[in-house]
């Protein structure tokens, strides 16, 4: 019975025009999107070979302080150009990151004097797979879904049905597993296509981490997709009147998909207030400004706790009201999918703070190697001229030797996997699971008490 | 005696308003029969349909269909029955054949392609059975529809307001199906409805319902007048 239904559910809506409309839309969406993205990831790449080649240039010009070592290492592992980018868009959190990494890698970038983001995609931002599952597909759901009950109690095909030897819950079964799989072959199908498109005509070389990253990807969008459809299926339950049902939905959907962000932000500034970027900006110049501006080097190390304190104090704070901003959030299936593929495609919050812990034991690491190449170099001149004396990270002027360090970035920075970038968003995982089950339920219950008549 | 097809007892039905929309009805259909029930709007007569059908539960009472308890068996004995629903529309995006085959598989017999190809026959759609139900007048939707309730070859068939949405035509179309149906198939069929007059054709006996109760249970043959009849019944005319 339930195969009887799903088979007839899916083929309504495989045959009808919202499912090629919604099937041309992934098509070019994801297409453009994708291809758009690809572009961004060639021009971001050649940026990334300039900039290194520059950037090793200036090292084998010779440097006898540590940043630009430090700059170079950290601007080579942590800039590189990811393939998954072509299909999620974001910054690495470490790019926007504060604190010691982000003044190198903004230093870094500064050096060559340019940016590779397009003003372009920073105003109409891109078309990418969260858009894909979280906007279009879960609106496409909610379409499909909307007159699941309500529409067949309209054309009194419900009672028909139930004038059979079928249980209810067969019936809202065998209509999720055919209507849900109707919403998810645009998908499936428009992914396809977008990474053929990626692979073979652009020619961008997946790994297999990348490809089972993409899969998860796509698995966790179908359930995604799922919840949104089951959504529709309660509402649907829950009225009579399809016309009712659709404008409903429409409400949901626009509550869930565009208002729980806002919400989530509102909530999380309200709750954990404290200073904003601006404030912290100008307070850590202000800080930063008084070392260049002639301390001596006895006040170096006091400068840099304040400094350091400052940061972690912006830092927790932000943590905290990124924190509080998630947990609202996960009410949303399309914000907890948002959440997970930032943070499959290492570009979550929490794997920034990760990446900032490593490169700032190796910081460390290195500034320890440089004061003591500093000691050593004042004892053979005799304690006359040591480098490093008048710069604040590092940087040297009077040297007549280069310092060259042995340590790499390498041995400290070790990205996530997948199995801990997955780990960072149990809470959006779990949710996006009891999502589907509870409106299930939901909608199960009000089906049974659903006045067919 | 044999066991009657349908056998009503004390049925009531009060809804969360107060309304008592059914008010301790009694009535016994015997197999083979066809028994026309009629009354005004708000009589009661469709809310008796889904009390029948498990749409919705009574608040006390018992229905056996085909000697099964209805109550407590809504899926067994919905195996005997076919229902040919007021104003339903079948898939239109699929052809009247498709639409057959979905509600036969639905019907959990086993219901053969050649056994479709006689219903079309039956309801005088074969020659457009590949055609989309969309595509398809009223008469002709309406006529499917009555094909949806005879495919699994029913002990029971309830008929809610069949006439309705028809066109003069259509309305004498159907019930010269709906009496050849009863002279070849000898199913038992409970039709509801206001139209009185077709209903007075092919009815056995005729029941008039008032404000939830049966008023008036009298055979078909012995009403010369049945407007006269059913409007003294119901309070209008003296």
């Amino acid at each position: 019975m339930i195969r009887t239904i799903a088979k007839k559910e899916f083929l309504e809506n495989v045959l009808s025009r919202k499912f090629l409309l919604a099937f041309i839309l992934a098509v070019i969406i994801l297409g453009t999107g994708v291809f758009a993205m690809s572009s961004a990831y060639k021009e971001k790449k050649d940026w990334y070979d300039t900039q290194l080649s520059d950037l090793e240039q200036t090292l084998e010009n010779g440097t006898s302080g540590y940043s630009e070592i430090a700059q170079v290492e950290t601007f080579t592992e942590l800039q590189k150009p990811e393939a998954l980018s072509t299909l999620i868009s974001g910054q690495q959190a470490v790019q926007t990151g504060l604190g010691e990494v982000g003044t190198m890698l903004r230093e870094a970038s500064g050096t060559a004097g340019t940016s590779y983001t397009s003003p372009l995609w920073d105003r109409f931002g891109m078309l990418d797979l969260t858009f894909i599952v979280g906007t279009l597909m879960s609106l496409m759901a909610v379409i499909f879904s909307y007159n699941s009950i309500s529409g067949e109690k309209e054309n009194g095909t419900l009672k028909l049905t139930l004038t059979n030897n079928v249980p209810k819950d067969h019936v809202l079964l065998g209509k999720y597993i055919g209507g849900t799989s109707s919403v998810l072959l645009p998908f499936v199908l428009s992914m396809l296509l977008a990474l053929s498109i990626v692979a073979l005509a652009v020619g961008i070389p997946f790994s297999s981490a990348d490809g089972i990253a993409i899969g998860v990807l796509v698995t966790i969008g179908c359930a995604t997709i799922s919840a949104f459809y089951l959504l529709g299926m309660l509402v649907s339950c829950l009225t009579k009147r399809s016309a009712i049902s659709l404008l409903m939905c429409l409400f949901i959907w626009i509550f869930l998909v565009q208002g729980v962000g806002n919400v989530a932000s509102l909530t999380a500034t309200a709750t954990t207030p404290g200073m904003n970027y601006d404030e912290y900006r100008t307070e850590y110049l202000s800080i930063a400004q008084q070392a260049m501006g002639g301390y001596g080097r006895e006040n170096f190390s006091t400068i840099q706790q304040q400094l350091n304190a400052l940061t972690t104090e912006f830092r927790m704070q932000q943590e905290a009201q990124l924190n509080t901003a998630l947990s609202v959030s996960i009410i949303s299936p399309a914000e907890s999918y948002r959440n997970i593929a930032q943070a499959l495609t290492g570009l979550s919050w929490a794997e920034g703070e990760h990446i900032q812990e490593q490169v700032s034991d190796y910081t460390s690491a290195l500034s320890n190697e440089y004061r003591a190449w500093q000691a050593e170099q004042r004892e053979n001149q005799g304690g006359e001229n040591f480098p490093g004396q008048g710069g604040f990270f590092g940087t040297s002027t009077g040297s007549s030797e280069n310092f060259s360090s042995t340590l790499s970035l390498g041995d400290y920075y070790q990205p996530w996997g997948l199995d801990e970038r997955l780990g960072s968003v149990t809470n959006d995982l779990v949710a996006i699971v009891m999502f589907n089950i509870l409106i299930f339920v939901a909608a199960y219950v009000a089906f049974l008490r659903y006045d067919v008549r | 005696m044999a066991e009657p097809m349908v056998k009503i007892k004390n049925l009531v039905k009060v809804f969360e308003d107060g309304t008592r929309a059914v008010d301790g009805a009694n009535l016994e259909i015997q197999k083979g029969e066809t028994f026309a029930l009629f009354g005004p709007n708000g009589a009661g007569k469709t809310t008796m349909v889904h009390l029948m059908l498990d749409f919705i539960p009574p608040d006390k009472g018992s229905i056996k269909i085909a000697g099964i308890d209805a109550l407590r068996h809504p899926l067994e004995a919905k195996k005997h029955i076919g229902l040919i629903a007021e104003s339903a529309k079948l898939y239109e995006i699929f052809s009247a054949r498709r639409n057959l085959r979905y509600f036969a598989d639905l019907s959990g017999k086993k219901i053969s392609d050649k056994e479709i190809d006689r219903v079309l026959a039956m309801v005088g759609l074969s020659n457009v059975a590949d055609r989309a139900v969309g595509k398809f007048s009223a008469g002709m939707g309406r006529r499917l529809v009555v094909g949806v309730g005879l495919l699994k070859r029913p002990d029971l068939l309830i008929l809610d307001e069949p006439w309705t949405a028809l066109d003069p035509e259509g309305a004498v179309e159907l019930s010269k199906l709906l009496s050849q149906l009863k002279k070849k198939e000898k199913i038992t069929m409970l039709i509801s409805t206001h139209d009185i007059f077709q209903a007075h054709k092919i009815a056995d006996r005729i029941g008039i319902m008032v404000k939830g109760k049966i008023r008036k249970i009298i055979k078909a043959s012995k009403v010369k007048d049945v407007e006269s009849l059913y409007l003294k019944t119901v309070g209008v005319a003296k």
